[in-house]
């Protein structure tokens, strides 16, 4: 009987290895050309909520930015915007794509903004799971 | 108790009561989360708007470039490559503390990534090698094992899959150490293989401004990742090896400081739609004087050589 409690409780807590999971298994097999940078990208988000990660991009090298979320989720937007928050792609104005290719003819630090759309936002039940945000470098 | 034991629905049912408990605060992909009592008692106080935006969460990653992608940007800003430069691989027993392995995991790795874009079997081969004995030291579960090492060897010949593999041994470090919830470990592999790509780099110029201008460009943009890096730490302020690191960083800052980036125009983004591609421009200008720059190349030497020692 501990035995299977313990079992269950192991089980029932895998939710973030369950993501890492999620990201290495999907999200990594719409690279293509692109190698993986290696950096891992991934949290848990409810419907509503934003993400953003800053980080610097290089002139010389185009990268793939890849979005992925759990199916039980609604659709999750991105955004490429630069320091001034000035918005410089919109997943929403290219039908909701969940991967895009970029290059940078000088390098800058960008923020990408991850929002989970809401559902039905007149509910109190939020449903949340697993989104990942990948990476990738073209290769030579 | 021990009617508990003898009554197993009664049994069940606390185990699952506990469980439910216990797992309340993670989540899956198809569990449900209902707004809690003390956010209801905030929204009697809140108007509209600020309810909206108060169940709104942001949350704010700091993506540093990992090894694979600072070897990468060397390799393409025309470095050569030079063994000589790379941590010895006998240094590997100096590492005993969870810092220093943490560091010179992200050294090895940096090192293995630019060993691999050069081609150099042998030593990808040493440096996997390495990077594994300090990721099982840290206590890295699968991160890199006997099998990896089997397949880069197998694979020596064939670089696409070899950085495939390195990329892929590098997600598995990082992800365990932040979902183990050890994320000054993880932080730190980071900064140990910036720290080498910015001294191979530095290395590389030997001390000229005007040999290779793609290499400068490379090394002085690397004041944007010192931003990210200070960001990381700052949020792990208080942990003895943060601090250290913080310190560290802000010696490095005090030279950055000396050097100019500024955008000279908009930052615009033209897109191609029938290719699916963006492209970003600005115009910028740089401005670093020899003198800092050779103030520069000392701190990091300094700063790697005590990471390595």
């Amino acid at each position: 009987m501990i035995f299977l409690f313990a079992v269950y409780v192991f089980v029932a807590t895998q939710t973030d290895a369950q993501c890492f999971s999620y990201a290495r298994a999907v999200c990594k097999t719409e690279l293509g050309d692109f190698v993986h940078d290696g950096n891992y990208n991934a949290t848990i988000l409810s419907e509503g909520e934003t993400a953003e990660i800053y980080k610097t991009f290089f002139t010389g090298q185009e990268y793939r930015i890849i979005v992925c979320k759990v199916d039980s989720l609604p659709q999750v937007d991105f955004q490429i915007i630069d320091e001034k928050e000035e918005i410089l792609f919109d997943s929403k104005e290219h039908g909701g794509v969940n991967i895009w290719d970029f290059k940078l003819e000088t390098t800058q630090q960008l923020i990408i903004r991850v929002e989970v759309s809401e559902k039905d936002k007149t509910s109190n039940e939020k449903v949340s799971g697993c989104v990942s945000i990948l990476f990738g470098i073209k290769r030579e | 108790m021990k009617k508990l034991l003898r009554n197993p629905v009664l049994f069940l049912v606390l185990i699952f009561s506990l469980t439910i408990f216990v797992t309340s605060c993670g989540t899956d992909g198809s569990q449900k989360k209902k707004e809690g009592d003390i956010s209801k008692q905030a929204a009697n106080n809140m108007n509209e708007k600020a309810m909206e935006e108060f169940n709104k969460s942001k949350l704010i990653f700091y993506s540093l470039p990992s090894p694979l992608e600072t070897a990468m940007l060397i390799k393409r800003a025309g470095a050569v490559y030079d063994e000589d430069l790379l941590n010895p691989i006998d240094n590997i027993n100096r590492y005993t503390t969870n810092l220093k392995m943490a560091l010179n995991l992200g050294i090895y790795s940096a090192d293995l990534s630019y060993t691999s874009l050069f081609d150099q079997t042998q030593s990808s081969v040493q440096y996997m090698s390495n990077a594994k004995k300090l990721a099982d030291g840290l206590g890295i579960l699968n991160a890199i094992d006997e099998n990896t090492i089997k397949k880069l060897e197998n694979n020596m010949n064939n670089r696409d899959m070899v950085l495939d593999i390195i990329s892929e041994t590098f997600m598995n470090s990082n992800a365990y150490l932040s979902e183990e919830n050890r994320p000054v470990m993880a932080v730190s592999v980071l900064i140990g293989g910036w720290i080498e790509g910015l001294y191979i780099a530095t290395k590389l110029t030997n001390g000229s401004l005007v040999n290779n201008k793609k290499l400068i460009e490379r090394i002085v943009y690397q004041k944007l990742s010192l931003y990210t890096v200070m960001n990381l730490l700052d949020e792990y302020k208080g942990n003895k090896d943060a601090d250290y690191l913080l310190g560290k960083m802000r010696e490095l800052k005090v030279i950055f400081d000396q050097v100019k980036i500024r955008n000279t125009s908009k930052v615009e983004a033209s897109t191609d739609e029938k290719n699916k591609v963006t492209t970003i421009k600005a115009d910028s200008e740089v401005d670093i004087s020899q003198e800092v720059f050779n103030k520069l190349l000392k701190k990091v030497d300094e700063i790697r050589t005590e990471f390595t020692s």
